[in-house]
């Protein structure tokens, strides 16, 4: 929608008036599967959400009934703490990694290139099925992990089987798929313009003070999108973690995502209802701290150029 | 100007949005004969057995094609239940034990009583043919059957200097063998065996041994707190002292059996579980005993089908659809085709057919040992069985973890798995 009103306006202003229609007509399949694949589906779930639904009998109106069982959902608490955990440990550390590694990155050197590719490489195949097992081989007693941790004299055993340990597994999987990110801060780190660096420099300025006072806020807008990009994905996760936890948040629940919950409500237990309140839930929740981002982003976002307006 | 060139790529929209619509209905039916869809579970070895047998069928049945799709377990009753959910599933549907009542009563599954005259039914072994019986309709022909065993590692026990598990043992006996097993410290890790109480068929199996049931026949549950409470105690001193296979093991293993991981010297299970066994390794072999029973002439067994046939109530075909369930239950050439892969056959006509491997032969040996305990089966499952089997485990499993204590686990499985039953009504 916003593509088509952006792109129509310099054409009005030039005159030609009529090609709006046509516009929507070459839109029309793209439109048709935002109608029926996206929105009528996030309708009718709405819809079921009050209701109580098995996928077998028509759907029988319930009104909050479902949204009012969440609360005594033992399984659904421990899964909102779990995700609540997920992300506060995930989104800040990755993207910590993401700055660091892609401030390492923008430099000109030889063969920068082959390193950009290298490092963003996990991000293409880390949410497979294939990563998942081989992350559930590399956390088993034994396994890589194990025997790291155990030639420095601690000795946790396989942190797939330990549920002190076993989300910290998870949030490393996360962790290591910077990729995205930092693609987005190299292009961010680029825009920063290197005479405030030189002239920073010239006054005395230490990197650490560099790096807090000039690239912190010139790349702000980028730091912003990335936080607010990220922690999306990551109440989103699923993928890795149904294979990791072996669709149960296993053990002991200690890996019990969100998203796992609401999708073994749905499709172990078949209340499509009570899946698709949590589903509003979750999109509620995750809008609601969208907007809260937004707010604290304005006293904290610089954007370049605005103080000339 | 502008008229003509809007006019022109009106024409082009309509063109490229025609086309969209032309892909999505350019499906049609042309064909005269009688088309039947049959969908099961399995993997690519199944499939292929499973496309020869169905090539023999369509070979006999000059008229009849057969559409054959297949999916691994969790997906097949996804998929199935949304296809339910659209109002048509296939034709012939692979049928498990914990989904035959929600299916049935939901009327999605033919009553297979009135195509008697296409399936034969003189050949199921004793017991098995009515355990498809929902409500006094046939909703399921049983394809294979399996029973509960103890399987043991008789090389662990040698070493070990214990003497294995044999017919007539008591629960007791059990305990006892697991700590002295456990305590030879025959390998790094190998335990006597894993917790029992984790999984609700061996709590059935208990229960059934003092006759009583896990389900009553309208589908509620049979026992109560202090029952439940019973059972998660039996091995409380055996996960104190660290004798049985620890929950972190146990995690780490899953899904594979913990008798072949080489962490555990018994366990109970499926006897059909053998083949599965052997593959998963570990180089040692496998024995089958009889389940331990503290009344040697009540063991609890029963024959439950590991898979059935259905016929989809809506279908257009029935005659057809029947009469591949036929073929695939009773014909001795379809039976030498699939094997046992899919289990012990349900007929004695299919077994006597089948070739067995040893492996085969020692599950075979060990259903007719114990042919004199079997009992009749309880009635189907309730619709959320399934997830009262999760729950039942995963509730376990935050016990073993010593994260609850046994009153909590006992007052939360009586809450979440209550809402399962009721959800599924």
């Amino acid at each position: 929608m916003a593509a088509a009103r952006t792109a129509g306006r310099p054409r009005r202003t030039r005159g030609s008036k009529g090609d709006g229609p046509v516009a929507y007509l070459f839109m029309t399949p793209w439109l048709i599967g935002m109608a029926g694949l996206t929105l009528g589906p996030m309708l009718a779930s709405l819809y079921l959400s009050f209701t109580d639904y098995n996928l077998f009998t028509a759907p029988e109106w319930v009104g909050l009934d479902n949204y009012r069982q969440m609360l005594a959902d033992d399984q659904f608490r421990q899964a909102s703490k779990v995700t609540g955990v997920y992300v506060l440990l995930a989104t800040p550390l990755k993207l910590g990694a993401a700055l660091a590694v892609a401030m390492m990155l923008v430099q000109r050197r030889r063969g920068i290139g082959l390193y950009r590719s290298a490092f963003y490489a996990p991000s293409l195949i880390g949410a497979s099925v294939g990563v998942a097992i081989v992350w559930r081989a590399l956390f088993s007693d034994g396994g890589v992990q194990d025997s790291a941790l155990g030639a420095v004299g601690l000795d946790t055993g396989g942190w797939i089987g330990n549920p002190d340990y076993s989300l910290l597994m998870l949030v490393l999987l996360a962790i290591w798929q910077f990729g995205a990110p930092m693609v987005i801060f190299m292009a961010g780190l680029m825009q920063v313009p290197t005479e405030l660096y030189e002239a920073a420099e010239v006054d005395g300025a230490g990197p650490w003070r560099r790096f807090r006072r000039i690239t912190v806020p010139m790349i702000s807008p980028v730091i912003f999108f990335n936080l607010l990009l990220e922690t999306i994905h990551a109440f989103q996760v699923f993928a890795s973690a149904y294979v990791i936890s072996t669709g149960d948040g296993r053990p002991a629940g200690s890996t019990l995502l969100y998203t796992l919950h609401l999708y073994r409500r749905a499709f172990t237990d078949f209340r499509m209802g009570y899946a698709s309140a949590m589903a509003w839930t979750l999109l509620v929740v995750v809008g609601l701290i969208t907007v809260l981002m937004f707010r604290v982003s304005r006293t904290r976002v610089h954007y370049a150029g605005e103080d000339d307006r | 100007m502008t008229a003509r060139r809007t006019i022109r790529s009106t024409a082009a929209a309509l063109a490229a949005l025609a086309l969209t619509v032309t892909g999505l209905v350019a499906c049609g039916d042309d064909s005269g004969e009688t088309t039947i869809r049959f969908s099961w579970w399995g993997n690519a070895d199944r499939a292929a057995v499973t496309q020869q047998a169905i090539d023999l069928f369509e070979s006999r049945n000059p008229g009849i094609t057969v559409e054959p799709d297949f999916s691994e377990f969790a997906d097949y009753w996804q998929k199935m239940s949304t296809q339910a959910a659209g109002g048509g599933l296939p034709d012939v549907l692979q049928m498990d034990y914990s989904y035959l009542r929600q299916y049935a009563d939901r009327g999605l599954l033919l009553d297979l009583g009135t195509q008697s005259a296409q399936i034969a039914t003189d050949a199921f072994r004793p017991g098995l043919l009515d355990t498809g019986v929902v409500d006094g309709k046939r909703a399921g022909i049983p394809m294979s059957a399996n029973t509960l065993g103890m399987f043991y590692r008789p090389d662990v026990f040698e070493q070990a200097g214990v003497e294995p598990p044999k017919a007539g043992w008591t629960w007791d006996d059990y305990h006892r063998l697991i700590g002295e097993v456990s305590r030879a410290e025959v390998a790094e890790g190998m335990t006597g065996g894993g917790d029992y109480t984790s999984q609700y068929h061996f709590m059935e199996l208990w229960l059934r041994q003092s006759g009583g049931s896990f389900y009553t026949p309208d589908g509620a549950f049979a026992f109560g707190p202090e029952v439940l409470k019973q059972w998660w105690t039996r091995t409380e001193q055996l996960r104190a002292e660290k004798l049985v296979v620890s929950p972190e093991t146990a995690t780490q293993i899953d899904p594979k059996g913990a008798i072949s991981s080489n962490v555990a010297a018994t366990e109970i299970s499926w006897d059909n579980f053998m083949a599965r066994y052997i593959g998963e390794g570990p180089d040692g072999e496998y024995a089958l005993a009889p389940v331990p029973s503290d009344d040697p002439a009540v063991s609890g067994q029963y024959l439950k089908p590991s898979m059935l046939l259905s016929v989809f109530s809506g279908t257009e075909e029935a005659e057809a659809a029947a009469k591949l369930v036929n073929f695939l239950v009773n014909d001795a050439e379809a039976a030498k085709i699939l094997g046992v892969g899919r289990g012990i056959p349900a007929t004695t006509t299919a077994l006597s057919a089948v070739t067995l491997s040893e492996t085969d032969q020692k599950v075979v040996e060990y259903e007719e040992s114990i042919a004199a305990l079997i009992s009749p089966p309880p009635p189907p499952p309730p619709a959320g069985a399934g997830s009262v089997e999760q729950t039942f485990r995963t509730i376990h499993e935050a016990l073993s973890f010593g994260e609850i204590t046994v009153d909590e686990a006992v007052e939360r499985f009586f809450a979440e798995a209550q809402q399962a039953l009721d959800a599924a009504k």
